[in-house]
């Protein structure tokens, strides 16, 4: 009898043991942690006719599976082998999996068809001489920014910007699609409010379509994001006018002072 | 197909050694039989214990674990800017041995001096835009102001020193990395003598002046080291201020140089292109200035000489910002806005 109370004993303790799951094991087990999205880098995200992808998490052992269809990926997905070919535009998602650590978020990357062909794009205000990219045909360039916004593909203002882009001809158009940064560690928001007018001879516009763009809370992480304008209308000429946040908020360190805000592309959807 | 593979490996580890479990786990060299994860490269790995120095955040709470060093009596003494008890100090097996500070809430550089065999600490405040000199239990010594008689700053709230060291003479200098991005040179009796750097993009310049380093492993050749961290470049400068040279580290925000044996070790705050802004590491860069080993990141990979983009691999730091490498070569790991979490130990394997 006595022997079997102190077996119970030794149990009720393993079995404690076992609960602070991170207090048995001295060191850290590999199932507690996980792997990090795995890195995209695309030759271009606005298809003209084909693009390269290619996806890497440079860590031993991993697989990485992805879908194109917009849907999340699985380990029953498609794995990913070499570089992918992109002739369509969609959504493609990837996720990192490894035998004992837990897999990735998801990270994915949107091509986008190339919009009308702009025969003439130019700026009202004054191009910013710290943040010129390659100018201002750096927003119709077909060319998507990287994470680095000093990589001459987008163009930072501190201040309004007034674009004003002339078609080949009347054209239908259905959405205007304008890239943004979101990065806030560097000083860079959302822009605020951005309006699209339309005109068939560059001097009676008619307003469009205007969308505001909700102001990034702390802790957000730095992103690339692109903003849909739905416009449905035919027009020759196209002038949009993307504003500046005007307040930082305060939880940032640049509190009360006006933001800068950057863009790298603007496309007109058919 | 892939699924078998991982279960085989599954099985491989849960089995007792044999030469198959070994070579299978020994490609994959992250993992060791206990299922312990293992991170680092090449001679610098590690195991990671996450639970070291844990303690009640209502008795003895922390904010942002800044710096930490190891003093004479081998005690880890690590700084945070809770102003509840800025300096905790433990013994190596993570047990509290003491802890004092109320007045440093921007307590951010923490740097070990030894005079006549005391310890003495250098606290950077830049809240307080202050040096302090303290005795290692506390009590101040010497207090040191923005330097505003050099014209180089309108206001005193224009300097936000976040870094010191100390030559064995007792000569120190400051680095104001989150203001005007001087280095300051100072003598033990804390006289100023030169001021170089400042911020800009030349060669002698700064964006983000934030650790700097005595570096004596070359014995005739004494030189600093001062981390550019949003630059992500570690530069080395004279004693006398002179720039030297410049070691690029592609993608990674390195914090401070930690000298230990004859390597310089680094937190990383976080990789410079990742999706997550937790996208810490550590970095071991060896006396030939060659990156060695990223303990939570990719491998360091030279191609022509020139070091491929650094980033992390597994979500395991969040934002270090220190590190201390004490004589058994374990690291401990102090992190900036990791949600109020104590340091990191890690065992060399």
């Amino acid at each position: 009898m006595k022997n079997l109370v102190v077996l119970l004993g030794l149990i009720l303790i393993s079995g404690c043991k076992i609960d602070k799951d991170s207090k048995v094991n001295k060191y850290l087990q590999s199932e507690a942690v996980a792997l990090v999205a795995p890195t995209l880098v695309a030759s271009n995200l606005v298809i003209d006719s084909v693009a390269t992808l290619k996806a890497s998490l440079p860590y031993p052992d991993v697989e990485i599976h992805y879908t194109s269809d917009g849907t999340a990926p699985d380990e029953t997905s498609p794995e990913y082998t070499g570089p992918i070919k992109v002739t369509n535009p969609g959504v493609y998602s990837f996720k990192a999996y490894h035998p004992f650590l837990q897999s990735s978020e998801i990270s994915t990357v949107t091509f986008y068809k190339s919009g009308i062909k702009v025969r003439e794009v130019s700026m009202l205000n004054e191009i910013n001489a710290k943040y010129p990219g390659n100018g201002v045909n750096t927003l119709i360039d077909n060319q998507k920014g990287s994470n680095s916004y000093s990589d001459g593909r987008w163009m930072g203002f501190d201040e309004d910007v007034v674009v004003e882009l002339e078609m080949p001809s009347e054209n239908k158009a259905t959405k205007v699609i304008i890239g943004y940064m979101s990065a806030t560690g560097a000083w860079i928001f959302s822009p605020a409010k951005i309006t699209v007018w339309v005109s068939d001879d560059k001097q009676d516009y008619t307003q469009v379509g205007m969308v505001e763009i909700e102001t990034e809370k702390k802790g957000d992480d730095t992103a690339l994001k692109n903003v849909e304008i739905p416009i449905n209308r035919t027009g020759k000429y196209f002038k949009i006018k993307i504003e500046n946040l005007k307040e930082i908020p305060q939880w940032h360190d640049g509190k009360g002072t006006s933001a800068w805000h950057f863009i790298d592309e603007i496309i007109i959807d058919e | 197909m892939q699924s078998g593979r991982r279960s085989f490996l599954k099985k491989s580890a849960l089995a007792t050694g044999g030469l198959l479990t070994f070579s299978q786990l020994s490609s994959a060299f992250s993992i060791d039989r206990n299922n312990d994860i293992i991170i680092g490269h090449n001679n610098h790995r590690y195991k990671v214990n996450l639970n070291w120095g844990d303690l009640d955040p209502a008795k003895t709470p922390v904010k942002d674990c800044h710096e930490i060093v190891q003093d004479s009596q081998g005690r880890i003494v690590m700084l945070t800017n809770h102003t509840k008890n800025n300096v905790l100090i433990y013994d190596k097996s993570g047990k509290l041995l003491d802890k004092w500070g109320t007045e440093y809430p921007g307590g951010h550089g923490l740097t070990l001096a030894k005079e006549n065999g005391e310890d003495f600490l250098f606290i950077t405040d830049y809240e307080r835009h202050q040096v302090i000199k303290t005795t290692i239990d506390g009590k101040v010594v010497m207090t040191l102001d923005c330097p505003l008689d050099t014209g180089h700053y309108a206001q005193k709230e224009a300097y936000k020193p976040t870094e010191t060291t100390v030559l064995d003479n007792g000569d120190f200098y400051i680095a104001d990395g989150y203001g005007n991005q001087f280095i300051l040179h100072y003598n033990h009796k804390g006289e100023l003598l030169n001021v170089f750097g400042g911020r800009g993009r030349e060669e002698h310049q700064f964006i983000n002046a934030h650790g700097i380093c005595y570096d004596n492993r070359d014995k005739a050749n004494p030189c600093l080291l001062i981390t550019a961290r949003e630059q992500n470049v570690l530069k080395k400068f004279s004693l006398e201020g002179e720039y030297l040279s410049s070691i690029p580290v592609p993608g990674a925000l390195i914090c401070r140089p930690v000298i230990h044996n004859n390597e310089v070790y680094f937190a990383v705050l976080k990789s410079k292109e990742a999706a997550n802004d937790d996208s810490g590491f550590l970095l071991i860069m060896d006396d030939q200035d060659q990156v060695v080993s990223c303990p939570g990141a990719t491998k360091p990979v030279y191609e022509n000489h020139q070091l491929d983009q650094l980033y992390q691999t597994i979500r395991l730091f969040q934002h270090p910002h220190d590190v201390c490498v004490d004589e058994d070569d374990s690291i401990y790991v102090a992190q900036w806005n990791s949600g109020q979490t104590y340091p990191i130990k890690l065992t060399r394997v």
